[in-house]
């Protein structure tokens, strides 16, 4: 099995992809530590955002301005791990289809779902790793805010994380069935199918739907949303990844049960 | 075995561990910081316990000095690996609940001891509104969720002490002092925090001599039981799960412990710490012992099966 994880390691440029994410972390480390965030400058709590009625911008400090574009790089980082497990999904797949991994693992003393249940592994590694990643950035982002509102803004979001690590489980759930029994090709033409009809379901939400709930809809709105609603917050964060996990074992077993056939009973 | 190869790369991976994390304690003392007495964790301490890494990154480290290789399952691994089989799956259950009621049993001994201590009216003077009491009662849920998820600085810790020196110094000398001399120099690798006040903050009786004292008594019973499951498990990943939800404080009853209720040597933080750590001392004892059988009986200790 962990021949198996190193191959999909290597399949994704896994040393470089490591490289990088550390060097990216040591730089932001430096770079926040260089420039920490304003102490005691405007909260969120008060309810203005530099801007005054006339909508000019009002009060902004350099550092105010630096902490905006610095906020912006977890943030960043929070959005691209999302994407990420979804591409590596695809590349492990496609890699083992070039080389014909799958019919050499049949000769290897490996169990009868081993090489189904290296894909789900690899990938709930993957999104575990990333998760940390990202908390990680997040308590270096907050360990010198100061007290201000990028620093609210980070905190909302980091207790957020477990519901975004989820929907990388649950969009893993749903590719890994496809590509492990159709092939990356046919897979990612399923996988176009189910994006495309989920935009269209946005676009007539959009033609048809009730749009008042996003009238005045901002950050502060959003950050006073969830200190109002901290319960709900909290359950969401709680169930959401359990029920993300529970989803990616019925998606692994699935996946198995499908290809029973195409597997061979080694070891039992 | 070469006990000699063996002493050098557990002196090499002390040092690291030692310098590498100290210079992060000492950089945020000498600032002029301090840790919260009020028990709330801010933005800095959080960024000082990125610290819990080091341990992790000093086995690296070690292991490259020293050539030791990165296996990451087997004899002499990093004992990275996961199985569930042989019933294995029970140690990370043992995990995720064994932290809550040491907590509970602990808060529980403590209200027994200073029955005045409870404070219905608590979680109002914290801050938690009526309306949000259902909190309370999910807290502990919560807490075994997300610091299993967030487990990464417990896992860095775990990968140095139960993955690496534990090991290591149970081969060099056996168990009984492997977990006592393991579990002080765990304790004093806390000393820098314990200074400025971690886990007892800085107004008690003999500071700060007795509260490094305590730090040694608590890594040694949770180093007992850290083994224990690493131990069972063949992983350091439920010592990780147990280590990060530990951290958490995942308990009901502290919502309702006034401490400025308590009186006599019982309000002194110390005090109160040993009687809370009490059960945890009795279920390491036990869990202790059945090591010991377990090794009378021939079986080898840190030797996971190979992976199937």
């Amino acid at each position: 099995m962990a021949g198996l994880l190193y191959k999909d390691f290597i399949g994704i440029k896994g040393k470089r992809l490591v490289c990088t994410l550390l060097v990216c972390t040591v730089l932001f480390l430096i770079v926040r530590l260089a420039f920490p965030g304003n102490v005691d400058t405007i909260m969120m709590e008060e309810g203005v955002m530099w801007e005054s009625e006339t909508g000019e911008l009002e009060g902004m400090t350099v550092g105010d301005v630096r902490d905006s574009l610095l906020v912006t790089l977890p943030l960043l980082l929070i959005a691209s791990c999302l994407m990420l497990p979804s591409s590596w999904t695809a590349a492990i797949c496609k890699n083992d289809e070039k080389n014909k991994t799958r019919q050499f693992t049949r000769v290897l003393p490996l169990g009868k779902n081993a090489y189904i249940a290296s894909k789900y592994i690899f990938i709930g590694v993957a999104i575990y790793v990333l998760f940390s990643l990202e908390t990680m950035w997040t308590i270096i982002f907050n360990g010198v805010a100061g007290n201000n509102a990028s620093r609210e803004l980070i905190t909302a979001f980091s207790q957020f994380l477990p519901v975004f690590c989820g929907i990388s489980l649950l969009f893993a759930s749903v590719e890994l069935p496809f590509f492990i029994t159709f092939g990356v090709k046919r897979g990612m033409v399923i996988k176009t199918a189910i994006l495309e009809g989920a935009v269209f379901g946005v676009i007539a939400y959009l033609l048809f739907g009730n749009l008042k709930v996003f009238e005045n809809f901002d950050i502060y709105v959003f950050l006073t949303w969830c200190k109002e609603n901290a319960l709900l917050v909290l359950l969401v964060s709680i169930l959401s990844p359990v029920l993300d996990i529970v989803i990616f074992w019925i998606s692994y077993r699935i996946t198995c049960s499908i290809n029973r056939n195409r597997e061979v009973e080694i070891d039992g | 075995m070469d006990k000699k190869l063996e002493t050098k790369r557990l002196w090499v991976y002390l040092a690291f561990a030692f310098g590498l994390t100290w210079i992060i304690f000492f950089a945020y003392i000498f600032s002029g910081n301090t840790w919260a007495a009020n028990g709330e964790i801010s933005g800095m301490e959080q960024f000082v316990s990125l610290g819990m890494l080091c341990p992790a990154l000093s086995v690296l480290l070690a292991r490259y000095v020293t050539k030791e290789g990165f296996a990451v399952t087997g004899e002499g691994s990093m004992l990275l690996g996961i199985s569930f089989k042989d019933k294995k799956w029970i140690y990370f259950v043992i995990a995720m609940l064994l932290p809550w009621i040491l907590f509970e049993l602990g808060n529980g001994l403590t209200l027994l001891l200073s029955p005045g201590a409870f404070d219905a009216d608590y979680p109002a003077f914290l801050g938690i509104a009526d309306h949000e009491q259902a909190i309370i009662c999910m807290q502990p849920i919560a807490m075994m969720i997300t610091s299993s998820l967030v487990s990464f600085c417990a896992f860095g810790e775990e990968a140095g002490w139960r993955g690496y020196m534990m090991p290591k110094m149970v081969k060099l000398w056996g168990l009984k002092k492997a977990v006592l001399i393991g579990g002080i120099i765990w304790g004093i690798w806390h000393w820098p925090l314990t200074c400025i006040g971690h886990n007892f903050g800085r107004d008690y009786w003999g500071y700060p001599f007795t509260g490094f004292a305590a730090m040694c008594v608590m890594c040694i019973s949770s180093g007992m039981i850290l083994t224990f499951v690493t131990y069972k498990s063949g992983s350091i990943w439920p010592a990780a799960i147990l280590h990060a939800i530990n951290n958490s404080s995942p308990s009901i009853l502290q919502y309702y412990i006034n401490k400025e209720k308590m009186t006599g040597w019982r309000a002194d933080s110390i005090g109160s710490f040993f009687i809370f750590l009490l059960p945890e001392l009795i279920i390491a004892a036990c869990l202790y012992a059945r090591l010991r059988r377990e090794l009378a009986a021939g079986k080898e200790l840190f030797t996971p099966g190979q992976e199937k």
